[in-house]
C-alpha cells in the first residue's frame, strides 16, 4: 500500500497550510501568512527532491490490525498523519482528507500514482459557509416542506469534495432527414377547402462539443453531479495537489470508456434537437431517418468543487450538492401531503372565489 | 314585385275559394276559426279542443294564435308559380289579404304547414312580435314544435305552441317578455355552466400551480442534454432541403342554417321563421 503522503506546513510557522478558495492561495490559520500555489508547490518540490536523495524510510502498514477480510483490505488505505504522526485510514479511492486528530488536511498523491494523474482542477471558491446558507436558502419558499423540517432537520455532515470528471470533446456529425407538412384552409362557397403540402426535409451537418463532463466516481450520485452543472471552464487550472488541502478529493473508479456512454447520450440528444431546430415555419415534422456518428477527439480529466451536505430527519437521509465553484445547490426534499393538499384547497378557492365574483357577480 | 303579385294572386283565389265568408269584413279575426286543418291532419276531437283551447288564449290576450295546414299550393290553384316556400307565402297572404289578428294592430301569431313539402312557416304579427321574439320563436320551434312535427304528431305539436304560445303572453302581459334573459332553461343553463367553469377551472389552476411547486422539490435530475457545452458556431449545417413532393386537398360541405331554415326579420327585431320538418 502505498504510504506518502503530504500537507503542506507554513514555511513561517510549520502551521498548516489550506486552500482559501475566496483568495486563491494557501494560507496558515496560524500565523495568517498567505502563500501563492506556485510557490509552495516548487517549494515541496525541492524537499521532495531532498527526501529522495536522503532514501528516506517508507512507513508499511499492510500488517497493521488483521481483523479486515481480504476484500475489505483491498480498499482500504492507511497513512501517517506528518504533523501528528496519527493513523489515518481512508479508501482507496480518497486522495486527499483531514486527519481526524489534528485536524491538519492531508494530501496523498500516491493514490493517483497508480492511475491517470487529473489535467485540470477548479478550485474551491465557495467555503463551508456559504454551502450552510445555500442550503438554509434552498428551503426557502418551498412550500410543501414539512413543518419542522428547517429547524428539526440538522446538517450532519458537510464535505467539501473534489470530485473526479472526464470531459470530453467531440464531434457529431450527422444525417437527418424528416417528413414535414405544410396546412391550409380557406373557404370557397359551401366548401371548407384544406391544401396539405408534403415536403421531404434533409438536413447534414456537424455539432461540436466542448468538455461535456461525467462524474467519474461511483459513489457520487450521477443525477447530483448533473444537476449542479455547468461549471465556468475559463477558471480551469491545470492540476495541481496545493488547490487539495482542505478538502475531500477522490479519484475515479469509473474509466472512461463507462462513462462515455453517458456523454453520446447528451451529445444525441442536443445534435437532434439542433438539427429539428432547423425545421420550423412547417406545421407538422416527423423524423424518419437519422444516422449520427461520434467523433471524440479528446478527453481530459479534471477535479471539479462540489459541496455535500448530509441532513438527516424523521430517519431518512437527504443528499445535497452544491457547486463549489458557481454556488448552484441541489437536493430533493420531502413533500408535505397535508401541506400539499392545504395549498391545494387555498388555490381552489381562491380561483373559485374570484372566479365567481366575475361571473355570477359582474356579469 | 313578383313575389307581391304573386301575393294578391294568391289572396284572390283564396278569397273566391276557400274563405268567402271570411270576405271584406272589418272584424274579419270572428269569422275564422284558429285552427284551420286543411290537410286533415287532425281527427274531430282533437281540432275541436285545440280550437276551444286557441280561441280561449287568443280573447284573454287579445292576440290570435293560428294554425293552418295545407296539403299544397297546387290545391290553391297558384303553386305554378312558387317552387318552394310555400307556407312562408301562404302565411303572409292570409295576413296581409285577411287581417287575421286582433285589435288595431292586428296581433297575432300565424303557423302554417304546407304538407306535401313538409314545409312550415310562424310569424308574428303587430303586438305580437313583442311577445313572441325570434328567440322564444326558435325555442318554442326547437324545444316543443319542430320535434313532434318531425314525428308526425300534429295534435301534439300543435298543443305545445299553444301551451307555449300562451305562456310567452302571459310574460309579455307581466312586463318580462320571454327572451333569452327571462328564459327559465337559458337561466339554469347559464347557471350550470357558470358553475361548471367556478367548479373545474380552479381545479385545473391549482393542480398547475402545485404542481409546479412540487417539481420544485425535485432538483437532482440526470441531465438529458449537451446544449450547455456547444460552443458558439459549434453547429453548423454542411447540406439542406426541402423539397415539395406533392399536395392534398380535401373539401368539406359547409351545412349552412338556410338549407334547413330560414328566416325573415323585421325593423322591431321580432321574425318569423320557417323551413323544413
Amino acid at each position: 500500500m502505498a504510504s506518502q503522503i503530504t500537507n503542506y506546513q507554513c514555511p513561517n510557522c510549520s502551521g498548516p497550510l489550506q486552500f482559501v478558495g475566496e483568495s486563491g492561495k494557501l494560507e496558515c490559520d496560524y500565523c495568517k501568512s498567505s502563500f501563492e500555489v506556485a510557490v509552495i508547490e516548487q517549494l515541496y518540490a525541492d524537499k521532495e527532491q531532498a527526501a529522495a536523495a536522503a532514501k528516506e524510510p517508507q512507513w508499511d502498514f499492510t500488517k497493521v490490525g488483521g481483523s479486515w477480510t481480504d476484500e475489505e483490505a483491498a480498499h482500504l488505505r492507511a497513512y501517517g498523519c506528518p504533523s501528528c504522526g496519527a493513523q489515518l485510514v481512508c479508501d482507496d479511492n480518497t486522495a486527499a482528507t483531514s486527519c481526524p486528530y489534528c485536524g491538519n488536511p492531508t494530501v496523498v498523491p500516491s493514490q493517483y500514482a497508480d492511475k491517470l494523474k487529473p489535467n485540470y482542477v477548479i478550485p474551491f471558491k465557495l467555503n463551508k459557509a456559504k454551502a450552510e446558507e445555500a442550503l438554509k436558502k434552498h428551503y426557502h419558499k418551498k412550500r410543501f416542506l414539512p413543518k419542522g423540517f428547517n429547524d428539526a432537520n440538522h446538517i450532519g455532515e458537510i464535505q467539501g469534495i473534489y470530485v473526479p470528471f472526464w470531459l470530453y470533446d467531440g464531434e457529431s456529425n450527422a444525417t437527418m432527414r424528416y417528413s414535414a407538412k405544410k396546412v391550409s384552409s380557406h373557404t370557397s362557397g359551401n366548401y371548407k377547402i384544406t391544401n396539405t403540402d408534403h415536403y421531404r426535409v434533409a438536413r447534414e451537418g456537424t455539432v461540436a462539443f466542448e468538455k461535456v463532463p461525467v462524474d467519474g466516481a461511483s459513489k457520487m450520485p450521477d443525477a447530483h453531479m448533473d444537476a449542479i452543472e455547468p461549471y465556468d471552464y475559463s477558471e480551469l487550472k491545470p492540476f495541481s495537489s496545493a488547490y487539495l488541502p482542505g478538502f475531500l478529493a477522490y479519484r475515479y473508479d469509473e474509466n472512461v470508456d463507462t462513462c462515455s456512454k453517458r456523454a453520446n447520450r447528451r451529445i444525441i440528444e442536443s445534435t437532434e434537437r439542433l438539427f429539428a431546430s432547423t425545421t420550423r415555419g412547417y406545421t407538422s415534422v416527423t423524423r424518419e431517418y437519422s444516422s449520427m456518428e461520434l467523433l471524440h477527439s479528446e478527453v481530459s480529466y479534471a477535479l471539479m468543487p462540489v459541496w455535500m451536505l448530509y441532513t438527516k430527519w424523521r430517519g431518512k437521509d437527504f443528499l445535497f450538492a452544491m457547486n463549489g465553484q458557481t454556488g448552484k445547490l441541489i437536493g430533493d426534499l420531502p413533500v408535505d401531503k397535508g401541506r400539499y393538499w392545504s395549498w391545494f384547497a387555498r388555490i381552489y378557492l381562491t380561483t373559485a372565489a374570484l372566479l365567481a365574483i366575475g361571473l355570477f357577480i359582474l356579469l | 314585385m313578383k313575389k307581391t303579385g304573386s301575393v294578391f294572386l294568391l289572396l284572390s283565389i283564396l278569397l273566391t275559394v276557400i274563405a268567402p265568408a271570411a270576405f271584406a269584413t272589418e272584424a274579419a279575426v270572428d269569422n275564422w276559426d284558429y285552427i284551420n286543418d286543411w290537410a286533415y291532419l287532425l281527427n274531430e276531437a282533437q281540432m275541436w279542443d285545440l280550437e276551444l283551447r286557441a280561441a280561449d288564449i287568443s280573447q284573454r290576450y287579445q292576440c290570435g294564435i293560428f294554425v293552418f295546414t295545407i296539403k299544397n299550393m297546387y290545391d290553391l290553384n297558384v303553386g305554378y308559380l312558387y317552387d318552394d316556400g310555400d307556407a312562408y307565402v301562404f302565411n303572409k297572404a292570409l295576413y296581409e289579404g285577411f287581417g287575421l289578428g286582433h285589435g288595431g294592430d292586428g296581433s297575432c301569431l300565424i303557423l302554417c304547414l304546407s304538407m306535401d313539402g313538409r314545409d312550415y312557416w310562424l310569424e308574428p304579427y303587430g303586438y305580437g312580435k313583442t311577445a313572441f321574439n325570434s328567440y322564444g320563436i326558435d325555442r318554442m320551434l326547437d324545444g316543443h314544435v319542430l320535434p313532434r312535427l318531425k314525428a308526425n304528431d300534429y295534435y301534439g305539436a300543435f298543443s305545445a305552441y299553444l301551451n307555449v304560445a300562451e305562456e310567452y303572453l302571459r310574460m309579455a302581459r307581466d312586463g318580462a317578455p320571454f327572451s333569452k334573459e327571462t328564459d327559465p332553461v337559458a337561466i339554469r343553463d347559464a347557471f350550470r355552466a357558470r358553475m361548471g367553469v367556478t367548479l373545474l377551472l380552479p381545479a385545473l389552476v391549482a393542480w398547475i400551480v402545485c404542481a409546479i411547486w412540487k417539481r420544485q422539490m425535485k432538483t437532482a435530475v440526470l441531465a438529458k442534454s449537451a446544449d450547455a457545452y456547444v460552443p458558439q458556431g459549434g453547429f453548423a449545417l454542411t447540406s439542406q432541403s426541402d423539397v415539395f413532393l406533392y399536395r392534398t386537398t380535401t373539401r368539406v360541405k359547409v351545412e349552412s342554417s338556410s338549407s334547413s331554415s330560414r328566416s325573415s326579420s323585421s325593423s322591431s327585431g321580432s321574425s318569423g321563421r320557417g323551413g323544413k320538418f
